[in-house]
């Protein structure tokens, strides 16, 4: 349900994106995006061959070691774990977490809404009170919830985000939905007698794409960061997981005494949230209409 | 105005969702271990004692039965006593109310301050510097979370440059514009990274079309027509997304609100699940569902008045 | 076309730069003007003011009712009690009760009350004593289970009070000395049983002048008390969730004191120009909880193991960065009658390698450790702890939940090993021995479900044993036997961590937390 403009404007800009075939420069943020992301994918898969490091090792003898003291890159934490690997080594949960809590609910929350929105009627609004009813309900309790009867860990972290995230998608989709609907070639494609499935897919959903993804690149990141969120209020991944929300909440008490605890794993996020936003620009690009 | 009579069919809708919502939450709460006997014995507790208070707070009866005299208390306009602060939960949660709600829309007023501008500028200067600057700056801003954002904030500008008040929501207006600039600006960084990326997005959309087209349209008034899209787009944009991530908002300016020792609801939630504090709980999260699908409502409406083209069930 | 799409975006850019300017500008302003305009003067650190910073809201000033720790020590600077601890929590003062006889083979005690007034200047009579006292005791899951032993409460006269008991009850001073039997004006509890508590009226050195529990407490001298004016006239308490804060607020001198200041800032504290840390003795004590149920945790020679394999320096290095003290008695450190010649179990290996050889568990077996979240040195113990029985075969899953969850499943007989700490209500060894030792207690030794024919005698005769040469030495050998039988692990006693300005002089806090002593003789110097 993001702006559109005015229908004339964007018929002409789809014809002109039809017009216009891909050219290779243009794709430089998607490059860029892959190529950022597919670094910290392929770091943290090879952990074990970058650092001798292991992330669960105590060192009691070093512990909050600034970075480049002592042989740590990084530094260490309170019990003298290697930053530099648990930060590598998580890499490894924080990817799962924004590709795959991200992906189940992108795809969810985007069909759903596609549903609800071309069907309209009865259909829309039983979704939509769905809808409603998981919005309005407040996250936290049910985080609070879940963790409290199950326990903490990486995939009740999941299972939260599955239960809550998805709205987000169905909601814009079904709102792009709806005012795609009723656009001429949609009506010619109905006219034409397309089953409902392949007016959904192939003419509609190519056109929603774009602003699902754009949503999509921040809502991973914001998973990964709601990890440190739940640390915070003590929900979080289960020790001693190197996840980086984790080490940034963990890290929370040494902000004043012993910066880089929090702030690097922070960086680390920072870093995947600007490959997402490069890949998301230039999905949304490739998409759209390049200039 | 036959475009708006979807308003009162979803009034209408309202109440199953609400009632879904009281139930939801009430078996939930039940369902997580620990109860509220716990929490005021601590380390003292024995059984004795535990269920003497258990019993106190007719927390034996069976849980149907505890619901529908919460139902019945409910219509009567109170969700009872809270069991951490002795006095109703009503009270307690009608304190809290302003600060969240102060801080939610000033928070939206400086978002929209800043990804305004910057959202038409970066679609304007693709790929230029400030583009790719606002890009990074509002991620960053976005990826560091609140209470690390928070701090930094207090010591840079309250400490050190001693602009602003460290912590606490003031009295009077001007109190609070002044004790919530530091939030809001912690939050309103976070959804600066969306607002402006949608922003963006769409502007980028209207100026190419505009391109496409400048053979078609002619005289000065296009312009008018174009920056009252552009500017449509952008109120459109922020209702739209503030709209959607208000649940999220509103639960997640918990980290806010303890950074800045601000008494919000955000907080008394997290706090009261903590306690088992059952009444607090249930009140907090009917206000909750009431401000968002109030929220959900107006959003639709705004879009509808502002995009002719949207049909609305 | 490129002039026209120049032109256009000029003229976009144009509206845009407008727009901008008019963003950027506004948001300037706003800041400015608050900040510069807005924003009143610097408070101005006047020296009859003492602002504390808390970590936690208030429940309730309520002394039957309250819950949280926090609440509890505001409450005893507010309303007095018939007796209170002394500074280093092993002896008790008068404080209402200027003396009292013990008749009756000891059990009668005739309190005499001196004339004290409320801060409202209605006088406090023993009724009012005999009201609070009895109302605190009726409150059901309260602490009446204290005086189980008393028989009635009667105000003979007005400044006269007579407690008659059914059996003798060694405890029954450090009862009374108890913070839920603080006593209230009786006629105006009565008359406004919830409102009265929004701005209560007791007769302590200082009143309460406005209450908000989510943000702030103002206190001021009461102008009735009864006992040496404190040089401090107003106390204000900001309560501050967040430790970074709490610090940032002392460091900035807005505050004179704050509680809990993260452990790991101590040393920076103390090296900060005008700031130290104190350190208050405490009487908690860290243990890990040994369910019996769990069949290896019932093998004393696997307890044997557990203590010796368990390095409490290290944890009191990494969990308490130094600031703690390893646990032997679980009784809390030095309180009254506390055994000073049992030393915690040192860290050896072998002789824990060893004992495990002797159980039935000689290669080591699984096992879970239940952990509190957001429990920073929880956590770290915790992690310790894992490490080091691993050496021993003994694998430990730490299982974190959120606080109540995990008392939950500490409760009620079907768990391993938990994190627990206890802390004392009362300065008699009786309250904590109930708890950790008999097992008629209601607390099933700490969740053990351990117990021992001759500690649990030895238990029983010292809650009525009046003689103290006696009590001390049967509560001298208790300590023995739990400690070489181990119910449950103690660690760690750990203190109270405050941080201040060196400008405030004689802040103390007593083993259970109360510091309205030391606020008669604080002063605060201008800063």
């Amino acid at each position: 349900m993001t702006a559109a403009p005015s229908a004339i404007l964007l018929d002409l800009v789809e014809r002109r994106a039809r017009r216009r075939g891909g050219r290779a420069g243009r794709h430089i943020t998607l490059i860029a995006g892959i190529a950022i992301l597919g670094i910290v994918a392929a770091a943290s898969l090879a952990a074990p061959l970058i650092t001798h490091y292991n992330p669960d090792t105590l060192d009691p003898l070093r512990p909050l070691a600034p970075p480049f003291s002592s042989g740590h890159i990084l530094g260490t934490d309170e019990f003298g774990r290697d930053i530099f690997a648990r930060i590598l080594y998580g890499g490894r949960i924080d990817l799962l977490i924004a590709f795959g809590a991200t992906g189940v609910t992108l795809v969810a929350g985007t069909a759903i809404g596609l549903v609800s929105g071309y069907f309209g009627g009865w259909v829309d609004a039983v979704l939509m009170r769905i809808v409603d009813l998981f919005f309005a309900f407040p996250f936290f309790v049910l985080v609070i919830a879940i963790v409290a009867m199950l326990g903490p860990s990486i995939f009740n972290m999941f299972v939260a985000i599955w239960l809550t995230s998805w709205i987000s998608y169905a909601r814009i989709t079904r709102g792009h939905t709806i005012i795609l609907k009723g656009r001429e070639y949609v009506l010619a494609a109905k006219a034409l007698g397309y089953r409902h499935h392949r007016v959904m897919l192939r003419h509609i959903l190519p056109n929603v794409v774009s602003f699902v993804l754009i949503f999509a690149m921040v809502d991973a990141v914001g998973n990964v960061l709601l990890g440190a969120a739940l640390g915070f209020l003590g929900l979080g991944a289960k020790p001693p997981s190197p996840e980086w929300g984790a080490m940034i909440s963990d890290g929370q008490n040494y902000i004043l005494s012993s910066w880089w605890l929090s702030t690097l794993p922070g960086l680390a996020i920072v870093v995947v949230g600007v490959g997402f936003s490069l890949l998301g620009d230039g999905l949304a690009d490739l998409l759209r209409v390049g200039d | 105005m036959a475009r708006y009579s979807f308003v009162l069919r979803r009034l209408l809708q309202v109440i199953p969702v609400l009632f879904g919502i009281t139930l939801i939450t009430f078996f939930l709460l039940h369902l997580i271990p620990g109860d509220p006997a716990l929490q005021i014995l601590g380390s003292s507790y024995t059984k004795a004692r535990g269920d003497a208070i258990r019993h106190a707070l007719g927390l034996d009866r069976p849980l149907v039965r505890q619901y529908l005299l919460f139902m019945q208390h409910l219509f009567h306009g109170s969700v009872g006593e809270s069991i951490f602060f002795h006095e109703p939960a009503r009270t307690v949660i009608e304190e809290r109310l302003p600060a969240t709600m102060f801080l939610i829309g000033y928070s939206a007023v400086v978002a929209t301050l800043i990804s305004v501008p910057a959202g038409i500028i970066s679609a304007l200067r693709q790929g230029g510097i400030f583009d790719q600057a606002a890009r990074i700056t509002t991620l960053v801003g976005f990826a560091m979370p609140g209470f690390w954002l928070g701090i930094i904030f207090i010591l840079i500008f309250s400490i050190h440059l001693n602009l602003f008040p460290v912590n606490g929501y003031g009295s009077g207006f001007v109190g609070h514009i002044d004790h919530l600039f530091l939030p809001a600006l912690t939050i309103a960084l976070a959804f600066s990274t969306i607002l402006i990326r949608t922003l963006r997005s769409s502007t980028l959309a209207v100026l190419a079309a505009d391109y496409i087209d400048t053979a078609k349209i002619k005289g000065i008034s296009r312009f008018r027509i174009l920056s009252r899209h552009v500017f449509r787009n952008a109120v459109v944009s922020v209702v739209v997304v503030f709209g959607i991530n208000l649940a999220f908002l509103i639960s997640g300016t918990v980290i806010i609100e303890n950074v800045f020792s601000i008494p919000g609801l955000g907080s008394l939630l997290v706090d009261s699940v903590s306690t088992r504090d059952y009444p607090v709980v249930q009140g907090v999260t009917l206000v909750f569902a009431v401000m968002v699908v109030g929220i959900n409502l107006l959003t639709d409406v705004v879009h509808a008045a502002l995009d002719p083209r949207v049909v609305l069930e | 076309m490129s002039n026209r799409r120049s032109s256009l975006r000029s003229r976009l850019g144009g509206m845009a730069r407008g727009a901008t300017a008019f963003g950027v500008v506004a948001l300037v302003v706003a800041g400015v003007a608050a900040a510069a305009t807005l924003r009143t003067t610097h408070r101005t650190a006047s020296t009859d003011t003492f602002v504390l910073a808390n970590a936690v809201k208030i429940d309730t000033l309520d002394p039957e009712q309250n819950s949280v720790n926090e609440s509890i020590w505001l409450d005893q600077n507010i309303y007095s009690r018939l007796l209170q601890p002394n500074a280093t929590g092993t002896k008790l003062l008068p404080d209402l009760a200027t003396s009292w006889k013990v008749s009756n083979g000891g059990k009668t005690y005739t309190f005499h009350l001196r004339s004290a007034k409320f801060s409202d200047g209605t006088p406090l009579t023993a009724q009012d004593a005999a009201y609070s006292i009895l109302r605190a005791k009726a409150l059901k899951g309260g602490w009446g289970f204290l005086l189980d032993a008393v028989k009635s409460i009667t105000a003979t006269n007005a400044h006269t009070l007579v407690i008659k008991l059914k059996e003798q009850h060694a405890p029954l001073l450090a009862d009374l000395a108890m913070y839920a039997y603080s006593v209230l004006p009786q006629k105006e509890v009565q008359a406004s049983p919830t409102g009265f508590f929004n701005k209560p009226v007791g007769s302590g050195p200082f009143m309460v002048t406005s209450l908000n529990k989510d943000t702030e407490l103002d206190l001021a001298a009461n102008p009735y008390w009864y006992g040496k004016k404190p040089s401090v006239k107003n106390i204000k308490v900001e309560i501050v969730p967040n430790d970074n804060t709490r610090v940032l607020l002392l460091q900035s001198k807005k505050v004179d004191a704050i509680e809990n200041p993260p452990g790991n800032l101590i040393n920076q504290i103390d090296k900060y120009p005008g700031l130290q840390s104190d350190l208050f003795p405490s009487t908690r004590v860290d243990f890990i909880q040994l369910d019996e149920h769990f069949a290896p945790l019932k093998d004393p020679n696997v307890r044997a193991a557990l203590n010796y394999g368990i390095d409490r320096n290290a944890i009191v290095k990494l969990a308490y960065s130094g600031h703690a003290t390893p646990g032997s008695s679980y009784m809390p450190y030095k309180m009254l009658y506390w055994n000073a010649s049992l030393k915690p179990y040192p860290y050896d290996l072998a002789k824990a390698k060893a004992a495990l050889a002797k159980s039935k568990y000689p290669h080591g077996f699984n096992t879970y450790l239940i952990e509190v979240s957001n429990d920073v040195a929880g956590n770290a113990t915790a992690v310790v702890i894992k490490s080091e029985l691993a050496k021993l075969g003994i694998n430990v899953d730490i299982r974190t939940y959120e606080l109540l969850t995990a008392y939950s499943k500490e409760d009620g007989g079907h768990s391993e090993m938990g994190q627990r700490y206890w802390t004392n209500d009362i300065i008699d060894p009786d309250e904590v021995t109930t708890f950790a030792v008999d097992p008629q207690g209601g607390a099933n030794a700490f969740s053990s479900y351990w117990s021992d024919p001759t500690a649990t005698k030895l238990v029983h005769a010292a809650r009525s044993e009046l003689n103290p040469v006696k009590r001390a030495a049967m509560y001298a050998q208790i300590q023995k036997i739990v400690y070489q039988q181990s119910p449950f692990l103690v660690l760690d006693y750990s203190p109270y961590r405050y941080a201040q300005g060196k400008w405030v002089h004689g802040f103390h806090v007593n083993p259970l937390g109360a510091y309205n002593l030391s606020l008669l003789d604080m002063t605060v110097d201008s800063h």
